[in-house]
């Protein structure tokens, strides 16, 4: 009686070591999620931000290429995440983090397009740039890559930042919404829209494809 | 585009199944959006090499440092406004509050005043883009009710003279707070609507304190020495926030 007590104790505690466990890991994770990442750096953690940093250091600048090219694409994303540190006290810490941040590199880019105005469409949208992303010479079908890339450039601004948006930096259109100030309905009429357009431009690609 | 193609459109890049597979498969939107969708993926694979996650530059940390807490987004609207109550109530006393002045006019110049410390919020606050365009029609109609308010008078001989000293008035009290409103302006990515609203507002003092001082209900003497002048500042306040360089791109 007195064993099968203890041997029920020890599973008890086993149980409950095992929940406590998958519990940390719960809150690990919690704490970890971006938005509680910069509610931390917002109340003064460093390390936070490296981590937002670490996290998001690459896909800002892969973003920014996408719209403005290789070379000012570095100091584009640097101005980013300076933003960030600069204007931590406009976040709203019910809002979620991966939405603002793309506010604000794409409101840099088009800071960037504002000054350089000669680089603006005839419409004044943002251009796209023809350009890999990495900066790096393009390794694999050079011309599908060149064709995808001029097609995308003939976007309208609207539906060419909710493609890159959703295809390249993998954001919900809830969250393409949340970022151009956009409904998600909105978001999704612009990206089919868009979508759609590629397909016309890509006509060639696709027959030969 | 249907339902169907929208549960298509959100479920790029994942299998299909059932009712929706057999929608994208008689669908020749769907095929044109999936396609496209599939092209695009050579360009991502080009992007997508993985690299080690980069330092946080030098710059970044400094910056950290220098600042290690930061205010929350309202002591803007909130400095603004107590700098243009102040600068009103200054005009107003210094000016002493006319006796004969209408209350009619006098409540729309309060009304003018509360709509303006609304707008200095409205146009700092990182969202509310709808209540922000919504202000305009409000403030449209509050300096109507102003003109319709001021009382009738006739054309005299110290029309410029009058005007003049309205027209200093008017730039004087309103400099201050448009000053700071385009430097508030600065710290946040330029933004059309907002860098209009926020001066239309801040430009507002010098006419709230002419509501309580200047008699001339003249419309020529109101147009052209208490509205242009609020046009011109409000113009001019835009145009230096668009050339200034944004401290933050933060919405």
């Amino acid at each position: 009686m007195g064993g099968g007590f203890s041997r029920s104790d020890a599973s008890l505690k086993l149980e409950r070591g095992s929940l406590r466990n998958a519990d940390d890991a719960g809150v690990e994770a919690s704490q970890d999620s971006d938005e509680s990442l910069m509610a931390r750096f917002c109340d003064g953690e460093l390390p936070a931000f490296e981590k937002l940093f670490q996290r998001y250091g690459r896909p800002i600048r892969a973003y920014l290429t996408r719209l403005v090219g290789p070379s000012p694409a570095e100091d584009l994303a640097q101005a980013t995440f300076l933003s960030v540190v600069r204007a931590r006290g406009r976040f709203d810490r019910k809002a979620r983090f991966r939405p603002w941040l793309y506010t604000i590199a794409t409101n840099a880019a088009r800071d960037y397009f504002r000054r350089h105005r000669e680089e603006l469409t005839a419409d004044g949208e943002l251009p796209s740039e023809a350009s890999d992303p990495d900066g790096s010479p393009v390794s694999r079908d050079d011309g599908l890559e060149r064709a995808v890339q001029n097609a995308l450039a003939q976007l309208p601004e609207g539906q060419r930042l909710a493609i890159v948006m959703h295809r390249f930096q993998n954001l919900s259109f809830a969250e393409i919404g949340q970022a151009l100030d956009l409904s998600e309905s909105a978001v999704k009429v612009r990206a089919h829209r868009g979508y759609k357009r590629l397909r016309e431009l890509l006509e060639g690609v696709w027959k030969s494809g | 585009m249907t339902p169907q193609c929208q549960s298509v459109l959100e479920q790029l890049g994942r299998p299909l199944s059932g009712d929706l597979l057999a929608h994208a498969q008689g669908c020749f939107e769907c095929q044109q959006i999936q396609r496209s969708y599939e092209l695009l993926r050579s360009q991502r694979q080009v992007a997508g090499a993985e690299v080690a996650p980069p330092p946080v530059p030098e710059r970044l940390i400094s910056e950290i440092r220098a600042q290690p807490k930061t205010r929350r987004w309202w002591w803007g609207p909130v400095a603004l406004g107590a700098v243009y109550s102040l600068l009103v109530l200054i005009g107003v006393v210094v000016l002493n509050a006319n006796e004969s002045i209408p209350w009619s006019l006098r409540i729309a110049g309060l009304g003018l005043a509360l709509a303006s410390l609304i707008g200095f919020a409205l146009a700092l606050a990182p969202r509310s883009r709808r209540a922000r365009i919504a202000l305009f029609p409000v403030l449209g109609a509050l300096l109507l009710g102003m003109l319709m308010a001021a009382p009738a008078a006739e054309y005299n001989d110290h029309f410029l003279a009058d005007g003049i000293s309205c027209l200093l008035v008017e730039v004087l009290t309103s400099l201050i707070p448009l000053a700071l409103g385009v430097w508030l302006l600065t710290r946040t990515a330029f933004n059309p609507i907002r860098s209009l609203l926020l001066p239309f507002c801040a430009a507002t003092a010098g006419l709230v304190v002419l509501c309580f001082h200047c008699l001339h209900g003249l419309p020529a003497h109101l147009l052209v020495f208490h509205l242009l002048p609020w046009l011109a500042l409000s113009a001019v306040a835009w145009l230096a926030r668009a050339r200034a360089p944004s401290y933050s791109y933060a919405p």
